[in-house]
């Protein structure tokens, strides 16, 4: 199965990484990318499946699309910005992760005000 | 799937390492650092399609 395909190059870039970083610690970095972006393809290809069967639940609650689209947006940034955030933290960089972190907690933040607005409005209209 | 890239990248880090440091032993220091630069630039080109593919894909998935 994927899990154990996963787990078992997990452990092996681990090692491997722990060899290079003694003398080359730049290595055990790139080691460390490449499997962060092994498990990520794989993840990917996982979420288009979810994807599909939300897309099979939104036609049958008839919601309004503009809503879905903007949870999978939100998804996609902490996904993106997770991936990025851990990879400076692994680094050693935490200032560059707080600066990634702190810019998709805004961007997240954009995005959701629409609905926030509309929400008030509503609010507005029953008083 | 993909797994090949990071026994690549292992290998090109253990076979820098060891050029590094018989360089080293044979007084080239400069030539140490050129093998070293050599192998980081090697498993750049190869790392930076497989993170322009992922997010590729997750710019399609979510329409980002």
């Amino acid at each position: 199965m994927d899990i154990i395909r996963i787990s078992i190059l997990g452990i092996l870039a681990v090692l491997l990484s722990m060899i290079l970083k003694h003398y080359k610690p730049e290595y055990s970095y790139f080691l460390n990318l490449g499997m962060c972006i092994c498990v990520f393809l794989y993840v990917v290809s996982k979420l288009e499946f979810l994807l599909d069967y939300v897309e099979q639940i939104q036609s049958l609650i008839h919601l309004d699309p503009v809503y879905l689209s903007m949870i999978l947006k939100m998804i996609g940034i902490t996904y993106v910005a997770e991936f990025a955030v851990n990879l400076c933290r692994d680094a050693g960089c935490q200032t560059i992760a707080g600066q990634i972190e702190l810019f998709a907690k805004l961007s997240i933040l954009i995005i959701s005000m629409p609905v926030v607005l509309a929400f008030i409005e509503t609010i507005e209209e029953l008083m | 799937m993909n797994e090949n890239l990071i026994f690549k990248i292992a290998a090109v880090g253990i076979l820098v390492t060891i050029l590094s440091q018989v360089l080293k032993q044979s007084g080239r220091e400069e030539h140490a650092f050129l093998t070293s630069l050599a192998g980081l630039l090697i498993v750049l080109f190869w790392i930076v399609p497989y993170i322009y593919e992922l997010f590729e894909t997750m710019r399609k998935l979510f329409a980002l």
